[in-house]
């Protein structure tokens, strides 16, 4: 009687279609506002150093999934392979965003190999090492900035000011120091609203601290982040200013606070899985940020404070996630009603 | 490529989040009577029952034909029609698995008569004996048990709407079975819990809670999924200690109505069919054990198509291989997709399953408060006491995390298999929403 086969699948059959090339998709549209106002200040040179990330980003995955990951790969049938292996990921644009979140945090005015070294290091070292996304202990754009200010100091602190390209052609890069830097060499603060426009030193994706909220209430919106670790951290580092005298709106605005708490530190795979695990995350990457900010030998920290916090964050996740105890249900639906 | 563009609009974290009002206008249909149906006795092999048949015999419609259970704890099952038993034997029973059940089979007869209503005034035992002799599926145990009783009229499935059917189109009797409910089990209260975007329900629910003495009106934030009341049994069992609330649901308060107050057993339940392969998603009355097949092919499915059925909806289903046992008492709910993959449910390289990017979608959505990746990272170990401290039974089985996983991480399958593993069938808790008589 029953001739008909049926397919014995496990429910849910639904899904609500997110993927994860959705998030990453979603991370480079928020960063697009930061990008242009990178345009508008410091000229087509910066584009060109964004998409030299981007590429060189996106090329070394793909060449290290090629070489190290797929067994199958067929090199005299390149693109059919390429389109349709399993294991070359790269289309999924993790390694875009790597690099171009890479570039944000270069100098305008580097030469190119700089973010091509960075970006390879990145996805390298920081990425495919530890076994590629989802596997990745820091954050492969954080790490690829600290490699490249570890060994090339020089062209990493060549802050340019920037050229509103408005009022003619930019001659010569005029040299200038970030608001940070001012702070820390002769105590000059700089107007807010300069820090909010992005009209200031400072690297590429970081000077408009506007351009770049508006980048997060896109993200926020979507769920693609979670208020928890942006909060945490800007939370925490305006506290710490209101204690230590400061003011924390110049804090806040300058530097790569706010590219680091809503770009950075939101970033799913290095940061912890729960809500308050998130929140000790920020916290702490504010509280370092600070104390390299105000005490320690580099005007900035967020890079430093983010990638100790990353090395935390299995830790931080172990002692956050909720444990039952053994032969102990939880059924919180009904508890929380019923208690009441 | 499908995939490869993400919408602008945020994707939403469960398929009912924002509530719906999709109640049927009209009273239900019912489906015509059937050429036959499959009645189980057991839900499990070594499960006692009793038969009061035997093959050849002509019963009524309404007709005591066996009990599932022995005495006090047991459950009556009735001839959904008036027919003549043409087997009584070894039937795959529909809660899943390869399990053989003793069962009825009654075919139907061209003439329809009804056995006399037995109403409760000729009966010697007490209200809820009656509920067991008149078969209403019940929690009976947990019902004197349990500190509070409650009615879950929240839907927690998309394809399924027959609680808001059962309140919209017949609320006196729901009103009704409310107070036999309070009668019969001694509480003085009961609290209706309903979704708080659902505006139509919430209205009907309240008119309600205002008439009748002792029902209280609560709105929730999210829907309620079934399998929240074989947890607290199964809690209940395990600690020892009385559980906080007892759930039920509408269908089951209109069916104590109708058999308290008219004398009529659970012959008939309310069911949706939906799903990719049904042309016309519809939610009728079925005679009971009415043979999955035969409602299938009634509600316009194509058998090569159709190649996923589903016990329940699409988030919580029970998985089906076979069509022919009859459909259980506590089945609310059909869904058939299509055998292969709709463009509609996305397949393409992006949504293949990849490393999970630990984005804590699945923490967020999850009404059981635990953290499914811990658990599933831990099942996958083969570290069953750490899975077990990550929440493993604490898991209700609703299919958020892997409804919202942007991975497309079989979540809900591995933490299944888990339970398995750990402590066998009784903590599967999709197995267990469709046991007829809970243990
Ligand atoms: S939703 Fe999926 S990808 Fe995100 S943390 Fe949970 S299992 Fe991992
Ligand atoms: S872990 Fe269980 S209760 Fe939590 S969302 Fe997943 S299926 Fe639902």
């Amino acid at each position: 009687m029953n001739d008909n086969k049926l397919i014995v699948a496990s429910t849910p059959f639904l899904r609500n279609g997110e993927t994860a090339h959705c998030l990453m998709f979603d991370a480079l549209l928020a960063a697009l506002p930061a990008a242009l106002c990178a345009i508008y200040y410091f000229g087509l040179r910066s584009l060109a150093v964004m998409l030299a990330g981007m590429l060189a980003a996106a090329v070394t995955e793909a060449a290290v999934q090629i070489l190290f990951k797929c067994r199958s790969f067929n090199y005299r049938d390149f693109a059919f392979s390429f389109f349709t292996r399993e294991e070359i990921t790269v289309m999924d644009g993790s390694a875009v965003v790597t690099g171009l979140l890479l570039a944000f945090t270069l100098p305008p005015g580097v030469p190119l190999w700089v973010p091509i070294v960075g970006a390879v290091f990145g996805v390298v070292v920081a990425k495919h090492l530890f076994g590629g996304l989802g596997y990745n202990i820091f954050n492969p754009a954080l790490a690829g900035r600290a490699f490249l200010l570890a060994a090339w100091p020089a062209p990493m602190t060549a802050w340019q000011a920037p050229v509103c390209r408005a009022s003619g052609p930019a001659i010569d890069a005029i040299s200038s120091a970030t608001p940070l830097g001012a702070l820390a060499l002769d105590g000059q603060t700089t107007p807010l609203v300069q820090l909010l426009l992005g009209s200031v030193g400072g690297s590429l994706g970081e000077t408009s601290a506007l351009a770049l909220m508006l980048g997060a209430a896109y993200l926020l919106y979507k769920r693609t982040i979670t208020w928890h670790a942006p909060l945490g951290m800007l939370g925490t580092m305006a506290l710490l200013c209101l204690a230590l005298g400061h003011d924390p709106l110049f804090h806040l605005c300058a530097g790569g606070a706010m590219l680091g708490a809503f770009f950075m530190a939101t970033d799913p795979v290095t940061s912890p899985l729960s809500p308050a695990g998130r929140i000790i995350f920020g916290c702490g990457a504010g509280i370092i940020t600070m104390v390299i900010r105000l005490y320690g030998a580099y005007p900035e920290g967020v890079c430093y404070a983010l990638l100790i916090m990353n090395s935390l964050s299995p830790l931080i996740d172990r002692y956050t996630s909720r444990t039952v105890r053994p032969g102990e249900i939880g059924v919180p639906l009904v508890d929380t009603l019923t208690k009441k | 490529m499908d995939g490869l563009w993400p919408t602008f609009m945020r994707r939403s974290r469960s398929p009912v989040s924002d509530g719906r009002t999709t109640v049927p206008a009209a009273a239900c249909a019912h489906m015509p009577v059937p050429e036959k149906v499959v009645l189980p006795l057991q839900d499990l092999p070594e499960d006692s029952c009793e038969v009061l048949v035997t093959t050849g015999e002509h019963v009524l419609a309404g007709q005591q034909i066996g009990t599932m259970g022995i005495r006090p704890h047991y459950l009556a099952v009735h001839a959904p029609f008036s027919g003549t038993v043409t087997a009584v034997e070894q039937r795959i029973h529909e809660a899943g698995g390869e399990r053989h059940v003793l069962a009825v089979e009654i075919a139907a007869a061209p003439e329809q008569k009804s056995a006399p209503a037995v109403p409760l005034s000729q009966f010697s035992g007490d209200r809820l004996m009656f509920l067991r002799d008149m078969g209403v599926p019940l929690d009976f145990d947990a019902l004197v048990t349990a500190r509070s009783l409650m009615v879950n009229c929240t839907e927690f499935e998309p394809t399924i709407s027959t609680r808001a059917a059962i309140i919209m189109n017949h609320a006196e009797a729901f009103a009704g079975g409310l107070r036999h409910l309070m009668a019969a089990t001694g509480h003085t209260e009961i609290t209706l819990l309903v979704h708080a975007a659902e505006r139509e329900l919430g209205a009907r629910l309240k008119a309600i809670a205002d008439r009748v003495r002792g029902v209280r009106l609560t709105a929730v934030a999210r829907a309620w999924p079934d399998t929240l009341q074989p947890l607290m049994s199964f809690r209940q069992r395990l600690s020892g200690q009385a559980a906080p609330a007892v759930i039920v649901g509408p269908g089951q308060v209109f069916a104590v109505y109708e058999a308290l107050e008219l004398g009529q057993p659970y012959i008939r339940q309310l069911v949706s069919i939906a799903g990719s392969a049904v042309p016309a998603p519809q939610t009728v009355w079925l005679h009971a054990g009415t043979p999955l097949v035969e409602i299938l092919r009634r509600a316009g499915v194509s058998f090569p198509f159709a190649g996923r059925v589903a016990l329940g909806g699409p988030m919580m289903g029970g998985p089906r291989y076979s069509l022919e046992a009859g459909i259980g008492k506590k089945v609310r709910g059909l869904f058939a997709a299509a055998g292969f993959i709709l463009p509609d449910e996305r397949k393409s390289r992006f949504y293949q399953s990849c490393a999970c990017i630990r984005c804590g979608k699945c923490v967020e959505v999850c009404p059981a408060g635990i953290t499914p990746i811990a658990v599933v990272e831990q099942v996958k170990f083969h570290d069953l006491n750490r899975s077990l401290e990550c929440g493993l039974l604490s898991c209700l089985e609703c299919g958020l995390c892997a409804y919202v996983c942007p991975s497309q991480l079989p979540l809900v399958e591995i933490i299944k298999l888990g339970k398995l593993q750990t402590r066998g069938r009784e903590s599967l808790l999709i197995f267990n929403i469709f046991k007829t008589l809970s243990s």
